[in-house]
């Protein structure tokens, strides 16, 4: 009896490691979401622009996000990148052209000035009102995988204090955190892409550019269910283990 | 568990069941991240779809596997294990389908398994068709829980067959970027999917023969039926049926013992309180063995106690005879008394009180000198009803009827009326001697009050007959206060009684004197019948309480309880002195004729007055204690307030009282009954017509009262004291004798129930 308590308790251990590392990987990369672009013609004198101007201080989010369309731009949390082959800034060597083929990435982190930044009714129109729903959808897409992941991190401290304390009792706690960690996932998620649908209402995509979730945010959402079936078996093994000391102690009583 | 996880959880027994939840959920996860997105994309979304619904159906059955019951065997409860792990053969055989089947002999759950049942060393259970202990899932795999492994193999393979296959298809389309993050990982899971995928084909190849055969691993690994036959195919369809389509085996394990858990929490609750309630009843019976044979001892002085001692010894034997009659009778009780004992006893705890009441009423009008009688047996009937606590309905109607005529038979034969009037009055000598003497030293302060109260003019000397019967009526007052009722309600109370006895010459009551004189004149012709009863019943009494001291000591040595028989000794008192406090207050009732109007003023107070009366098992009791109590509290404002507040602190003095009196409060909660009431003028008449009686010789009676108290201070002056008592017998010699003999003796028990209390006190 008391074995599968054990092994409840072992596998929502093993479960809430994978979703963390998980969490973390996510929150640390930036694929969350990916944009393929055509391949453009070097003698472009308005992509030059674009791109040098993808990492001044002054681009807005229109100036930012032209950039992530036409140069395969992926969007992570706190960071924005655009790739592109060498012989766009190369120019119009046709020599070196066929000789180097490596694509020159540019990432652009976003402070947190930025990330708390208004975001405005019109991207590129400062004049315009600010758009709440996108200011919070922002802000809340930012903060809450990382109170996600405190959150399991407290509760795999509760969780070594109880086995300090030889109980399974308190890892209830550990499974009401993890539950509440997996809800936090799931609002990170869901914030995330009314957002980039949000975006995508206002700046429409350009012909031949194609947008999809990158696997970054696929981990967050793998990591969501792994999170509720741990805190499901915390709280089953803590909550059964309980019940039985309890009619133990009644039987030792009568 | 909860206690002792460190010793029970041994680190290298998860291990596997870790690493396989590891591998499983990682690898599955990170090929739906990596490798689907392209595959949706290049292939068709259909192959995502189909390898979440396998993983999905993977992980069912693992959990299946690991978290249910493989179908244990309970281990044998020890009145099962007696007799058969002595002299139990090892193996014992067994037809199946016209085949020996050895069935062996378990030492560790003392039964012997089934068929195809085996023991896991590493669960230490027996379990029902054991194929062996998987350490990937930590658990046995059963014959509930076979089915489960078994499909968690095949859908694993299943899994890791596609994981593979779409693996491989991704990596051949990205050859030429190696490198990148997707390709790496894809690999990777590759690696791992391939390193385990021989060793799980392996295992679901081996158990698909196994099912296909109907066997379990562990009859294969052994060769159970190497040579023979297996007893248990039921060919390859009827094999493969029976583990996938066979309904769920029952589980033996939790359910029958959580209903007797159930069922036995009742009992510990309602056990301490029925001990808690018997335990002070024993306590009194063992009261009256103490103070009996204290008696004895004293009486070694006289030649006519040296007499009555043998007379003594010889009632307790008879009645031990009729002990054992009436443990047959129990034994067969009537069933539908027992069946409602058993009910009452379940549903309101209090119901040896009520019991007590209730057999009473029909026994009394049959033998009316047995009236006196009814309280000892009672006591004895709630000391045998701890040993027989389901009879105890049962137990006081069949125990009064036979008591009565045994009692009789062994009173008259072994001694003349005179030698049992010799006893009476030598037993009661003892009392009255141990009870003054008590009495005086606990009350030295009033004492001289009362001398200056003695000696007072003429004028007050016509109304010393009030005060005689006032101080009496405050002493048995005091006498039932002081065991039964809380320490909160007895300050008030106490201090009031007595106080109201000393003022009464002061307030001049000979107006309230004068209404109860008529009435009791209406009684007179009813003396004729009445001396004649008492004597033998009261020879009862005392033969009764000596039978019960015997049981009593002997529970004493079963039983040390300190604690308890310390407490226990203050309910002692108020049980050995029923019987005089009540004599007391029947008496007094008389007196409180006038004040019968506040009577129902003070309502609320007769609710406290109920308990002390079941106590005494009497109806008049009852009502005499109801009125006396009606009295004291309609003296109480007369009372000074610092006389209060040293009788407050003297009332404080006693610690047990309080915790006694919680003990009794469960027995107030039951209501006078109405039909009491018409015995009480026939108990009060001849009380009445006795007082009168003893108005006449005031003097004397007084004279001997003020002697006493001096002399009783020291211990040889008890010897002396006894020279008073003889005094007393010259005016019952008279020609008033016969009638004023038993009103003297109502005196005297006045005295020595009150005295009997602190008697106790102190010890």
């Amino acid at each position: 009896m008391d074995n599968r308590f054990a092994t409840a308790f072992v596998i929502a251990c093993v479960l809430s490691l994978i979703s963390t590392i998980y969490m973390a990987a996510s929150i640390g990369t930036d694929f969350w979401y990916e944009y393929r672009s055509p391949v453009q013609e070097n003698s472009n004198e308005s992509n030059k622009n674009i791109w040098n101007e993808f990492d001044s201080d002054e681009a807005d989010e229109k100036t930012y996000s032209d950039a992530l369309f036409r140069f395969n731009g992926s969007m992570g949390l706190w960071r924005r990148c655009i790739r592109t082959p060498r012989n766009a800034e190369e120019g119009d060597s046709s020599a070196e052209r066929a000789e180097s083929s490596d694509v020159i990435t540019k990432c652009m982190s976003l402070s947190l000035n930025e990330q708390f930044m208004e975001k405005f009714l019109d991207p590129g129109n400062h004049n315009s009102g600010i758009d709440l729903l996108r200011t919070y959808l922002w802000r809340c897409q930012f903060l809450l995988p990382f109170v996600s992941l405190g959150l399991m991190c407290f509760g795999a401290l509760v969780g070594l204090l109880a086995c300090i304390c030889r109980s399974l009792y308190p890892t209830i706690a550990t499974g009401i955190l993890h539950l509440l960690a997996g809800l936090c996932t799931l609002g990170a998620v869901g914030c995330y892409v009314a957002g980039v649908e949000l975006l995508h209402q206002k700046l429409e995509l350009p012909e031949n550019v194609s947008g999809e979730f990158g696997w970054s945010f696929c981990l967050a959402c793998v990591s969501a269910p792994l999170q509720f079936m741990a805190s499901a078996l915390f709280i089953w093994a803590a909550h059964t283990n309980r019940k039985e000391y309890t009619l133990v102690k009644a039987y030792r009583v009568a | 568990m909860p206690r002792s996880p460190g010793t029970r959880l041994k680190p290298a027994k998860y291990i596997p069941v870790a690493t396989a939840a590891a591998l499983l959920v990682g690898s599955s996860t990170l090929f739906f991240v990596f490798t689907c997105p392209w595959l949706t994309r290049a292939v068709s979304p259909a192959i995502p779809v189909y390898n979440g619904i396998i993983f999905l159906f993977v992980l069912a059955n693992f959990s299946m596997a690991t978290f249910m019951d493989p179908g244990v065997f309970p281990r044998a409860d020890e009145d099962e294990d007696k007799e058969d792990d002595f002299r139990a053969p090892l193996y014992k055989n067994v037809d199946v389908r016209g085949i020996q089947v050895r069935m062996k002999w378990c030492a560790t759950c003392h039964f012997y398994r089934p068929p195809r049942c085996s023991h896991c060393s590493v669960c230490d259970n027996c379990v029902e068709d054991f194929d062996h202990h998987c350490p990937w899932v930590n658990n046995c795999i059963g014959r509930r829980n076979y089915r489960y492994f078994f499909l968690f193999l095949l859908s694993l393979s299943a899994h890791m067959v596609g994981v593979v296959a779409f693996g491989l298809v991704y990596v051949l389309n990205h050859s030429e970027g190696l490198g990148a993050t997707h390709t790496t990982i894809t690999m990777a899971v590759m690696c791992v999917a391939g390193l385990f995928f021989i060793p799980v084909i392996g295992l679901t190849g081996f158990h698909v023969v196994l099912v296909t055969r109907g066997r379990t691993t562990n009859e294969q690994v052994t060769g159970k039926f190497r040579g023979g036959v297996n007893p248990f195919t039921r060919g390859c369809y009827g094999n493969v049926e029976h583990v996938l389509c066979s309904p769920l085996a029952p589980r033996y394990v939790v359910e029958p013992p959580r209903l007797p858990l159930a069922a036995r929490l009742k009992p510990p609750f309602f056990r301490p309180e029925l001990l808690e309630r018997a335990a002070p009843l024993k306590v009194k019976l063992s009261d009256n063995g103490l103070k009996s044979s204290l008696g004895h001892s004293k009486s070694k002085g006289s030649l006519d106690r040296l007499d009555e001692k043998p007379l003594d010894l010889g009632p307790p034997l008879p009645p031990k005879a009729e002990a054992s009659t009436f443990i047959s009778d129990r034994q067969t009780p009537r069933p539908t008394s027992a069946e409602s004992t058993l009910s009452v006893q379940r549903t309101s705890p209090p119901t040896p009180a009520m019991y007590k009441f209730r057999p009473a009423f029909p026994t009394a009008p049959k033998t009316p000198f047995c009236g006196p009688g009814e309280q000892v047996p009672d006591s004895l009937t709630l000391g045998e009803d701890s040993i027989h606590s389901l009879d105890f309905a049962s137990e006081p109607s069949l125990d009064l009827p036979d008591y009565a005529p045994g009692g009789l038979h062994t009173a008259y034969p072994p001694s003349p009326p005179l030698s049992a009037a010799d006893t009476f009055s030598g037993a009661l000598r003892s009392l009255s001697l141990k009870a003054t003497g008590r009495r005086g030293g606990d009350h030295m302060a009033l004492q001289p009050l009362r001398s200056e109260g003695a000696p007072p003019t003429p004028h007050r000397s016509l109304f010393a007959p009030h005060a005689l019967p006032n101080r009496n009526g405050s002493l048995s007052y005091d006498s039932l206060l002081n065991p039964s009722s809380p320490g909160g309600h007895a300050c008030p109370a106490h201090p009031s009684a007595s106080m109201a006895g000393y003022h009464s010459p002061y307030l001049h009551p000979g107006v309230l004197g004068d209404p109860p004189r008529p009435p009791p004149r209406s009684f007179s012709p009813v003396l004729g019948p009445r001396p004649r009863e008492p004597s033998p019943v009261r020879y009862d009494n005392l033969s009764r309480t000596i039978m019960a001291s015997i049981q009593e000591r002997k529970d004493r040595e079963e039983r040390e309880r300190l604690l308890r028989s310390q407490a226990d000794s203050l309910f002692g008192d108020s049980g050995v002195y029923d019987a005089p406090s009540s004599y007391s207050l029947q008496q007094a009732s008389v007196l409180s004729e006038g004040p019968r109007g506040p009577v129902l003023r003070y309502g609320s107070r007769d609710d406290l007055v109920a308990g002390p009366g079941f106590g005494g098992a009497r109806n008049p009791a009852l009502q005499t204690s109801m009125s006396s109590l009606s009295s004291a509290v309609s003296r109480a404002p007369r009372t000074s307030s610092s006389s209060l507040q040293a009788d407050l602190a003297n009332n404080n003095a006693p610690g047990p009282r309080p915790s006694s009196g919680s003990h009794r409060s469960p027995a107030r909660q039951v209501p006078p009954s109405p039909p009491g009431t018409p015995r009480s003028p026939s108990y009060m008449g001849p009380k009445a017509v006795a007082f009168i009686h003893t108005d006449l010789p005031e003097p004397p009676p007084s004279l001997a009262m003020q002697r006493d108290h001096p002399q009783l201070k020291t211990p040889p002056s008890k010897l002396n004291g006894q020279s008073p008592g003889l005094a007393r017998l010259g005016p019952a010699a008279g020609p008033p004798g016969p009638i004023a003999s038993p009103a003297r003796h109502t005196l005297v028990k006045k005295v020595s129930g009150v005295g009997g209390t602190t008697y106790e006190i102190s010890v």
